[in-house]
């Protein structure tokens, strides 16, 4: 009898254990975005039935990729644990096979065991989760500042430092798209926030209206932009790209259409764009108004 | 003469409007409730299933209007419902008013509730709030504001018209009817259980609705007066949340969350009760380590009060601030864990026997862990930088509310059906109504953890081809979940007008051990005329 019952606990252990780490090891390298690993235009947008989180681009993004695959694992342990207790449980303690219930309702070292376990394993998440968090909290010197200003429904990039370059920033409505464009409808922008690669830059995140979030999914970012306060959030992006996010708190009507658009350039690059900006400057102002007016 | 007359008033067959209009009996206004939040529940049903309908395929397809732009505001108006009713209309009033009412007075053994008139104005402040929920969908644009109320968006600019104060007033009454319930079941539970029947001794869902009523008398009065401010924001000229006039946006979400985290617990800790009982029953031996389940209630209901600020990592709060709340919610961890592990340990050894609510209850144990350790993922701030306001969260929380608060609904509904109308489910349309709606609602919220690390905001009507793959997956699922949604309304349906009559007392047998399985089924409008008394 008991070596049928530990025959059927490693049959069903060893079944929920295939189903978990298949899952877990196809989330944690993330085999669609795998896939798409070689294709460029990927660098900075999602992927259909991506698994995992973007692909990391900076220190930090790094860090949470790696603290999100820890705490996956974790989380795929205790589920597949769990499961495997239930299922064998209902099997082993059937009422066809055992009429008669074990008196057994206190075990104190038991109890203890499960009030003691998951405090460790908490302290192995606490520590990497706090290392993390104090690492990007952390402002190191800035070398550009960028001011991020949400809108109802777009975003408005200042770079003080720079002259005062002022971008506003609109998804690209349906009926402007390319036929190739199709495809990252709502995230394409008609102008995009301009970023050196390989710089500390520091946005200060702040709104005109209501709250909303920016969250750049690709980098790794996001803060509340709130009204009548300015959030800092910085990063360090080590690779050049166009990279995505949205807004993602609700902002009212077309909170559904508030992309954010980072294009991230070499450093000479964004040199010469900050001096073609500063030279078409007031062009650039009144040609912007139009396409906010003619988009209203 | 007015001897007869007494007894007739008391032995009772009062009038139909005497009945069910003036109910102060609490197995009434239990039965009340549960109706009302059937209701609610079909209604909140389809807002969810229209939502899927949208979501379904990139692109507005569904709620556009006749120049074929997305509907935002219609899109929004239904996720802000469809939350604020879940919450504050179908999932409390169902356990705690339903089930609270009508069992917590039959397991302590209690005539009736202390304050029987004051339980029939909760209910009808609870019909008033509905009501007024309802009225604001059509007042105007529509509270397209998402259940968290946050101003400025829920302030006189963007929401010029009445419906935001219709939404605001809907919450004082729920708030005001709640808060009348949460005193009745404490002077209740402390006064009136039977010789006997110590606190120690007192079911653990008698435990769980005395923990969701403290943290119901604590936390509404501060939700009371931040939308109070809210509404005087909005109609009187006031600045709390208005930062051009010195007011800040944040405060109100300080004092939303403050009441926001616990009212998730609100709708968990009943469910926990339920669970606690039916896992017992259907195992044929006592809940394992009471105490510890007992003292873990406790403890979430005091822990509940001070994680409030997870809800904010990413709005600016200070780095020690933030360290403090994710540490703090980490915490809450151990008593849901030594929760989950003594429902195991209560099945290992048992008799196990597989009957339709215990279905539901082991469902809701897997549900719940899944959604407990996305939790604590959550919990780390550094993690909660990319997933706040994402599917991810989404998910999460339908995975503890959605499956876990609606599992111990069903686990309760048919574990109690047969004593509440006489009447028992057919077993096997329970089964599959289990089954279906166990693969359909994992079906659709799995998907949205990977939606979530793509990136995918909440509340979007639209959103880009790179998220059309697992949105379709889940709107299938949704699809599946709304049809075995209307499988278990029949299913109840067909019970109390043709199910097979119960006679006996106990019809689960030994293992059901509470006290509402000594009183006859269904129960006499007068139950414990003498009280029982308890060794």
């Amino acid at each position: 009898m008991a070596r049928r019952d530990a025959i059927a606990f490693f049959l069903i252990a060893a079944c929920v254990i295939v189903v978990a780490v298949a899952f877990g090891a196809a989330s944690m390298v993330d085999v669609v975005q795998r896939a798409h690993a070689h294709d460029p235009g990927y660098v900075g947008l999602p992927v259909d039935w991506q698994l995992n989180f973007h692909r990391p681009n900076s220190v930090f993004q790094r860090g949470l990729y790696d603290f999100h695959n820890l705490l996956l694992g974790i989380d795929i342990a205790i589920c597949s644990f769990v499961a495997i207790l239930i299922i064998f449980a209902v099997w082993r303690f059937r009422r066809s096979r055992n009429p008669a219930p074990t008196p057994l309702t206190h075990n104190t070292p038991l109890e203890i065991a499960w009030t003691v376990l998951p405090v460790m394993v908490l302290i192995a998440i606490a520590i990497p989760s706090f290392e993390l968090l104090y690492s990007y909290n952390v402002v190191p010197k800035a070398d550009l500042v960028v001011k991020v200003i949400g809108h109802q429904w777009f975003w408005e990039y200042q770079y003080p430092d720079k002259g005062n370059i002022d971008i506003q920033s609109m998804t690209v409505p349906d009926d402007q798209l390319k036929p190739e464009q199709k495809a990252d409808r709502i995230f394409l922008v008609d102008h995009y926030a301009v970023l050196p690669v390989d710089t500390n830059v520091l946005f200060q995140v702040t709104s005109g209206d209501v709250v909303h979030s920016f969250l750049v999914s690709t980098l790794g970012l996001q803060k509340y932009a709130v009204p009548g306060r300015i959030n800092e959030i910085w990063t360090h992006i080590d690779r050049e790209g166009t990279f995505y996010g949205q807004c993602s708190q609700i902002c009212g009507l077309e909170h559904a259409y508030m992309p954010v658009g980072i294009r991230v350039v070499s450093k000479p690059d964004f040199d010469a764009w900050v001096k073609a900006q500063q030279q078409n400057k007031s062009a650039r102002a009144r040609g912007e108004t139009a396409t906010v007016l003619s988009a209203r | 003469m007015s001897d007869t007359l007494h007894a007739a008033h008391h032995e009772g067959s009062p009038s139909f409007f005497r009945r069910w209009l003036a109910a102060t009996n609490h197995k009434d206004i239990g039965t009340l409730y549960l109706w009302l939040s059937t209701f609610a529940g079909i209604f909140a049903v389809t807002l969810s299933i229209i939502m899927r309908i949208e979501l379904q395929s990139p692109g507005a397809h569904f709620l556009r209007d006749s120049s074929g732009m997305a509907e935002g505001q219609v899109y929004n108006v239904i996720v802000t419902v469809h939350g604020l009713l879940m919450m504050f209309f179908v999932i409390i009033p169902a356990m705690f008013g339903g089930f609270g009412n009508y069992f917590v007075p039959l397991m302590i053994g209690a005539p009736d509730m202390a304050f029987p008139r004051l339980n029939n104005l909760s209910f009808w402040m609870f019909a008033m709030g509905l009501t007024l929920l309802t009225l604001s969908l059509f007042m105007g644009q529509g509270p397209g504001t998402g259940w968290t109320l946050y101003p400025p968006l829920s302030g006189p600019v963007d929401h010029p018209d009445a419906s935001v104060d219709f939404a605001i007033l809907s919450l004082h009454f729920s708030g005001a009817s709640s808060i009348l319930a949460s005193i009745n079941f404490i002077t209740t539970i402390f006064n009136m259980r039977a010789p006997g029947m110590t606190l120690h001794k007192m079911p653990l869902f008698c435990w769980a609705i005395l923990c969701t009523a403290f943290m119901m008398v604590l936390s509404l009065p501060v939700l009371a007066g931040a939308i109070t401010m809210l509404l005087t924001d909005r109609n009187f000229g006031t600045a709390f949340f208005d930062p051009a006039h010195g007011g800040d946006p944040i405060l109100f979400q300080h004092l939303f969350w403050f009441f926001g985290h616990p009212e998730v617990y609100m709708m968990i800790l009943p469910a926990f009760g339920v669970i606690s009982q039916v896992i017992a029953t259907f195992s044929g031996k006592p809940i394992f380590g009471y105490l510890g389940m007992v003292y873990a209630l406790v403890a979430i209901t005091a822990i509940s009060f001070v994680v409030w600020a997870h809800h904010m990592f990413v709005t600016g709060i200070s780095l020690p601030t933030q360290a403090y709340f994710s540490f703090a919610t980490m915490v809450i961890a151990v008593p849901t864990g030594i929760k989950v592990f003594s429902w195991i340990a209560t099945m290992w050894g048992g008799s196990i026997d597989l009957k339709t609510p215990m279905l539901w209850a082991i469902g809701f144990i897997f549900v719940f862990t899944i959604g407990g350790v996305t939790g604590v993922n959550l919990a780390s701030t550094s993690f909660d930088v990319v997933a706040n306001n994402t599917y991810y969260v989404v998910a999460h929380f339908h995975y503890v509310m959605s499956l876990g608060a609606a599992f111990g609904l069903f686990a309760g509904l048919y574990y109690w059906i047969g004593k509440m109308s006489g009447r028992q489910y057919p077993e096997w349309a329970g089964k599959v109504h289990f089954w279906g709606t166990f693969v359909a609602v994992n079906l659709t919220f799995f998907p949205m953890h990977m939606l979530g690390a793509a990136g995918m905001p909440r509340r979007v009507i639209d959103y880009p081809q790179a998220f059309a793959g697992w949105n379709l997956v889940s709107s299938i699922g949704a699809y599946l979940g709304g049809a075995f949604f209307l499988w278990g309304l029949g299913v109840f349906a067909y019970t109390l007008f043709a199910g097979r009559r119960l006679a006996a007392a106990n019809y689960w047998g030994p293992g059901a051990t509470t006290l509402e399985w000594s009183v006859a089924t269904p129960p006499p409008h007068h139950t414990y005329e003498t009280l029982p008394r308890v060794t």
